[in-house]
């Protein structure tokens, strides 16, 4: 399995001024300066202490000097690069190249059933197998893809699906910020040699909790990239306007930057947005909502413009329908479609359906499709002398003449025209005699042979089968020394 | 030098230069046409499989298939200079009736038949009744395949059979129709022999017919 992602080629989407951009910036200086932000970590809070950030012991806040901040923003990288188990899945995260990621959900929607229910540790390995054979799908979040698994404690689900990942999926990986689970989770990568980055992901509003600071710390000591996320919910823990919850995230993952870079300057970051809007008839959040697009693309043009520092755009998968339907496919369309055209480097699209509560390998296939689509996308309109035609449109001619007879037809059309795998494209006669199939079940299709011809690619070799197998021991047998098991 | 490989080669590669080139070469060089003609069938094959099994597409079925006529062109015509006859599945004479422009349909019918090893004499569009059973004569098909997209021009469908009537042809030639406006109703009710809802199922039908 090769994947490469896509070279983007024209313009991006930008919805906000300049003039806009600098209040954003300057409202989230106040916001640290002023009130600051909560470090739930001593070693931190001294850290930043040490560098002239204004601590208050008693209720861990730290408040920090704009010339800091801005210092630290400038040490971060425009790209990075992250090794997959091999060469032709390694990815070079920043610039100009478009990524995809899957999206998480707690438990496996039943297709029957339509309800949720906790999936085993093999549907968890089919799911991933899945996901190590679509070309879309660049790199892995840390739950990959389910967030519970039945007869694993809590204490064991990271390392149980960083373990499955490792053995099943080919591609660069986020650790896990639960229980010091990256400890396990890196000895894992390196056994399987591949990178992992760091997830440090915000407790909004205005707080940093041990769990991120201590994995985006170990990471960024051995010079891996970390994952800072916002993860607001617009009107719940963040103000309920779009331009207010940029303010206050901006001023969350600045606060965090300033830490990682402080502990190994230079760190590669990823900057996510995993904002919602609340759902004020449950207190849900809101997943698929317009208002979430328009906050990632501002966000994708404050962090690209303004900071030159990649984002991934972590809330297009999860939807708010429960079910894989047309309201999971728009909602997840549009709002991939404008993530993608906006700049973002990673999307985090492949098999979320519900607003992270569930996921289904099937719908993983589907979004296949959508990323392709908008792979394609992104890469533009290609005009040379070649594509403009002039030569096979006079040889042509009118009526009678058409393409499909022409060379140039050859030559061009794979190039030019997306080819979906799952998405029905069949006539109407083919499509009756083959029992009116969905897309549902050309995905179904898809994923059966997928999974019988699955075979891992590099091969593991026993010992390195052996070592992973033994580093989820230990885990187990340190979850147990806790009483956490 | 490989000519038999070198027909074969241009057809798959898409380059129908090259297979005129190869034909032309292979027929100066003294070679058999009718030895010719299976490095070309066996290309056709490859190709014919290629797009039933999905990984070929339109484009390079229909491409392939002109190049492989262009050569066989040639190649009838020495095998008739020197007096041998081609055996063959069959003869299929296809148009898109008078007062129709439709041509694509008919197009990937006529590559399916070509790759599959008929005879195909392609008339194009807009052709009238009297030329089509002229040409059924001339080349003394076995099939007659008639298209129209619009209904408005579905009639010419009907003339023509009874074009064939009156030469007292009916008899000699299975008709089949097929494109947008037509369905099995309007075949049986206008006499033809076969209706195809896809271009694929020409194939299957001419190969009934002639069975």
């Amino acid at each position: 399995m090769t994947t490469k992602g896509y070279l983007r080629r024209g313009n991006l989407l930008e919805i906000l001024s300049e003039k806009d951009i600098e209040a954003v910036h300057r409202g989230a200086l106040e916001v640290l300066g002023a009130t600051g932000v909560r470090f739930e970590s001593k070693r931190a809070l001294d850290l930043l202490k040490k560098n002239g950030c204004k601590v208050d012991e008693d209720l861990n806040r730290v408040r920090f000097p704009s010339g800091l901040v801005e210092e630290c923003l400038n040490q971060c990288p425009s790209s990075f690069r992250l090794k997959g188990r091999s060469p032709k899945t390694d990815v070079n995260i920043g610039g100009n190249t478009l990524y995809f990621c899957p999206s998480p959900g707690m438990r496996m929607l039943d297709l029957e059933t339509r309800e949720q229910r906790v999936p085993t540790i093999e549907e968890n390995h089919q799911a991933v197998k899945v996901l190590d054979k679509l070309e879309t799908v660049n790199l892995a979040a840390s739950y990959t893809p389910y967030c519970e698994l039945q007869d694993v404690p809590g204490a064991m689900l990271l390392p149980v699906s960083a373990w499955s990942r490792m053995k099943y999926f080919s591609k660069p990986c986020r650790v896990g910020a639960s229980q010091s689970s990256h400890i396990w989770e890196m000895q894992m990568a390196d056994v399987a040699g591949m990178d992992v980055f760091a997830a440090m992901e915000a407790a909004p509003p205005l707080t940093w909790y041990g769990d991120a600071i201590d994995c985006a710390w170990a990471c960024a000591e051995r010079g891996l990239p970390v994952e800072i996320g916002c993860g607001a919910v617009m009107g719940g823990t963040g103000p309920a306007t779009v331009a207010g919850t940029l303010v206050q995230s901006t001023a969350e993952m600045m606060a965090a930057i300033v830490m990682v870079q402080l502990v190994h300057p230079g760190t590669g970051i990823l900057a996510n947005s995993f904002v919602f809007a609340q759902n004020m008839m449950t207190g849900a959040p809101a997943a698929g909502g317009i208002e979430v697009s328009l906050f990632q693309v501002a966000f994708n043009q404050l962090w690209r413009a303004k900071y030159d520092i990649p984002t991934m755009i972590g809330a297009c998968g999860p939807s708010s329908s429960q079910i894989m339907d047309v309201q999971l496919g728009f909602e997840k369309g549009i709002s991939t479609a404008l993530a993608a055209v906006s700049g973002a480097s990673v999307v985090n699209i492949h098999g979320g359906i519900h607003v992270e509560l569930t996921y289904h390998p099937v719908q993983s296939i589907i979004d296949d499709d959508i990323a392709s689509m908008m792979g394609r996308f992104v890469e533009g309109i290609k005009v040379d002398h070649d594509t403009l035609a002039l030569d096979v449109i006079n040889e042509v001619g009118p009526i009678p003449g058409h393409f499909l007879r022409s060379r140039h037809t050859i030559d061009w059309w794979k190039k030019e025209h997306h080819l979906p795998k799952v998405s029905d494209r069949k006539s109407y006669h083919d499509w009756i005699r083959e029992g009116k199939p969905t897309i549902i079940e050309n995905a179904k299709q898809r994923m059966h042979e997928i999974l019988e011809s699955y075979e891992q690619d590099p091969q593991l070799s026993e010992k390195q089968n052996e070592d992973l197998d033994r580093i989820l021991e230990e885990a187990r047998e340190y979850y147990k020394s806790k009483d956490l098991i | 030098m490989d000519y038999q490989n070198e027909i074969k080669e241009g057809i798959l590669a898409y380059e129908k230069e090259k297979v005129i080139r190869a034909t032309k070469d292979a027929l100066e060089a003294g070679m058999e046409p009718m030895k010719l003609l299976d490095g070309v069938t066996n290309a056709l094959n490859i190709i014919g499989q290629g797009f039933n099994c999905g990984d070929l597409f339109l484009p390079e079925l229909i491409y392939a298939s002109d190049a492989a006529q262009a050569s066989i062109s040639l190649l009838e015509a020495s095998i008739k200079e020197r007096g041998e006859d081609r055996s063959r599945k069959g003869t299929v004479v296809l148009g898109t009736v008078q007062g129709d422009l439709h041509d694509i349909g008919k197009s990937i019918v006529a590559a399916l038949l070509i790759a599959n090893g008929y005879k195909v004499v392609d008339l194009g569009t807009d052709v009238s009744a009297e030329k089509l059973v002229g040409a059924v004569k001339e080349h003394q098909a076995d099939v007659l395949g008639l298209s129209a997209l619009l209904t408005t021009t579905a009639a010419g469908m009907e003339s023509t059979i009874r074009h064939l009537e009156n030469d007292g042809m009916r008899a000699n030639v299975k008709v089949m129709i097929g494109g947008g406006a037509t369905n099995a109703n309007y075949a049986s009710q206008i006499g033809a022999d076969a209706y195809g809802e896809t271009a694929v199922d020409a194939v299957g039908i001419v190969k009934e017919l002639l069975s």
